[in-house]
């Protein structure tokens, strides 16, 4: 039997492996060789944690995607992988060092949150749309999640010393990648709730934020489009969209105008 | 150089902004002079001629004005910019106010505040977006390249979303049904009560409920809540499962889905209709080794639940099971096919014609003997032309994922 109460050894586990990659990968600047053991290490991590969340559908016999907790946990499971991909690909050592700090965070929420092993799913929600939908919109945050943080070095660097332009550039690409994420998992939405509701749009107060979100974000991408050479408003805009993202994933629970919303997250 | 263009993209801004305000101002007029009830949206034909209009209209602009210098700026960037933080703004206090409430202030009322969906000020908030949009649009339809044809997949895409849907809203049809085993009905009522005619009969075969098993609750006997251990945190009940409360151990030793008591308060399985379920529970203090067992039930409709006490402050309970699925055995007979005999569940809608069924309601007080099931028939007729924009932007956001610079040529 695997629940919740054996989360704590995996957590445990991926976070100490995490974190020995990284100062592994750190120390490489030193010794080469000892990279490769830092990337072993932080990939081991990500399987623990990938173990756990196949365990966890196997015993929920739902998808672990139903309860604030839950997204957390895939949140801790895409944020490491981004990580490491992007380091393999472009060698950002600090985007590792905040994938570690994230996942840390997340997981001493979901520890100090000790969760229910709920295996109800209510009918709505039984549908192939349920995984893409949100593993789209929680790979989406991740990445923006990302750019968020980008965007807040840019503007320390933009009032408190130069910036590069690469910075930017890097801002840029990860709202590409995270808006066609996170428009992929509007649309998804849409069409899941036109079979489950018998309508794609309803401006239920979910949708609502999450469309308030995309908005957020295409001012960036426009700002950026026009002015390439403008630094601090697109950067602004950026760290604000996130904080509309952080609603629409959790704050929309506690909003009045959400009291008979259908994503309300069970607890 | 780069000054002068500084200064026309601020007069620009300028421009956008201020049509902005002139809409948001113009439209919260309207919606007072009209006595804060919204705008109605047009249904066929009108619809089909407003759309064709609108996008005449600004194909004729694009094709003879497109060097006018008001035409130029309305398809830039800060005009754009100005008509999306406009559109932000009014779903930003969409997202804040409770919409649609019957019990909101006469402010909100005549300000649109309260209905902004359907308000003046939205209307024209979205008409300025698709204008600009469109505009935008028609610019990049040539040269047909990569980079364009990946633009016009999100903007084109968009602006068919946009506008097919909010003007396919006037022949959008949402009727609930509600249909008794064993009867026939060929009509339903509108959101707004109203019975409407149904193109098509269903007949109710039969309503089936699929639980998933009770939970086991650990509730403070006076005042009937739960416990704080139990919060949030409540088992599902399985029969042989061991599980842990306070100090107490607790023994699932049956479990009854479909039960009845007898007269001596123990319970039989039953397949009657209002059977409901039942457990039996041992339960050991895990520190004084105090034994105690007996029954435990959510109880129904008519029989009040049972609990069973540890004695102390705190009781054991049954919650009420959440449905798994549920689903009706349908007979839909249209005119001039046969009768078509078929199930609808939850996410699972079955076509009557032109129109679609949902499954969404029963008598929850009833639950699994439900004599009724409540459907909704919709009718969509602009959906196919939503679903190409959807499938456009799809598209669209692939294309996203391949642009952007190479960092490493950065370097």
């Amino acid at each position: 039997m695997m629940d919740w109460i054996n989360f704590p050894s995996y957590a445990l586990a991926a976070g100490v492996l995490w974190t020995i990659g990284v100062l592994l990968i750190y120390l490489s600047i030193k010794w080469k060789p000892l990279n490769l053991a830092g990337v072993i290490f932080f990939i081991t991590g990500i399987l623990v944690i990938a173990v756990f969340i196949t365990q966890l559908w196997m015993h929920l016999e739902r998808p672990p995607m139903r309860t604030l907790g839950e997204t957390r946990l895939w949140y801790v499971f895409f944020l490491p992988f981004i990580g490491i991909l992007f380091y393999l690909r472009w060698k950002y050592k600090w985007f590792l060092a905040y994938a570690l700090m994230m996942s840390w965070v997340f997981l001493l929420i979901n520890l100090s949150h000790p969760e229910t092993y709920d295996k109800t799913l209510m009918p709505a929600l039984q549908s192939p749309w349920f995984v893409p939908h949100v593993v789209v919109y929680i790979f989406g945050y991740a990445v923006l999640g990302v750019s968020t943080l980008v965007a807040i070095f840019g503007l320390y660097r933009h009032y408190f010393a130069s910036i590069d332009p690469k910075v930017l550039h890097l801002a840029d690409n990860l709202v590409y990648l995270g808006f066609g994420f996170l428009t992929l998992g509007l649309l998804f939405g849409a069409l899941w709730a036109k079979e489950a509701w018998g309508h794609y749009w309803t401006w239920d107060p979910k949708e609502t934020w999450a469309f308030l979100t995309w908005l957020g974000y295409l001012v960036y991408i426009h700002l950026r489009y026009r002015h390439p050479g403008k630094v601090s408003g697109a950067l602004w805009v950026l760290s604000l969209a996130f904080v509309v993202l952080l609603v629409a994933w959790f704050g929309v629970n506690y909003l009045p105008s959400a009291q008979n919303s259908v994503h309300v997250y069970g607890s | 150089m780069n000054r002068e263009k500084r200064k026309t993209s601020m007069h620009e801004y300028r421009q956008g902004f201020t049509i902005s305000l002139l809409i948001l101002v113009s439209g919260v007029m309207l919606e007072w002079i009209s006595g804060g009830r919204g705008v109605g949206l047009p249904a066929w034909p009108m619809n089909l001629f407003i759309a064709a209009s609108f996008a005449f209209i600004l194909y004729f602009i694009h094709t003879f004005y497109k060097e006018l210098t008001i035409v130029k700026i309305l398809s830039r960037v800060p005009v754009s910019l100005s008509a999306i933080v406009l559109f932000s703004l009014l779903t930003l206090l969409m997202g804040l106010t409770k919409q649609g409430e019957s019990d909101n202030s006469r402010f909100l009322n005549l300000t649109g505040i309260s209905h902004l969906r359907n308000s003046y000020v939205f209307l024209l908030s979205g008409l300025y977006l698709l204008t600009t949009l469109g505009l935008a649009i028609l610019r990049r339809i040539k040269p047909v390249n990569y980079r364009n044809i990946g633009f016009l997949m999100n903007h084109f895409g968009l602006w068919i979303i946009v506008l097919a849907g909010s003007l396919g809203s006037g022949d959008l049809k949402r009727i609930r049904v509600i249909v008794n085993e064993n009867e026939t009905v060929w009509y339903g009522y509108r959101a707004d009560g109203h019975p409407d005619r149904l193109p098509f009969m269903v007949k109710l075969i039969d309503f089936d409920i699929d639980y998933f098993p009770p939970k086991l609750a650990y509730i403070d006997s006076k005042t009937m809540t739960f416990s704080k251990e139990a919060e949030g945190n409540l088992p599902m009940l399985e029969e042989g499962a061991r599980l842990k409360f306070a100090e107490w151990e607790v023994l699932v030793e049956d479990l009854l889905i479909y039960s009845r008591p007898d007269s001596f308060g123990n319970y039989y399985p039953s397949d009657d209709t209002l059977s409901f379920p039942s457990a039996f529970l041992r339960l050991t203090n895990t520190v004084s080794g105090e034994q105690k067992e007996g029954w435990i039930s959510c109880g129904s409709a008519m029989v009040a639940p049972r609990f069973l006490s540890t004695g102390g402050k705190y009781a054991f309970a049954m919650t009420q099971p959440e449905s798994r699925k549920y689903s009706s055995l349908l007979e839909i007979i249209r005119e001039g096919s046969e009768p078509d005999t078929t199930l609808l569940e939850v996410n699972k809608p079955v076509k009557a014609g032109r129109w679609k069924l949902y499954q969404t309601d029963y008598d929850q007080r009833m639950g699994k003997w439900s004599s009724y099931s409540v459907m909704e028939a919709v009718n969509d007729p602009w959906l196919p032309i939503v679903y190409i924009g959807i499938f456009m932007v799809i598209a669209g956001s692939l294309y996203l994922f391949s642009i952007g610079k190479n960092p490493k040529t950065l370097e």
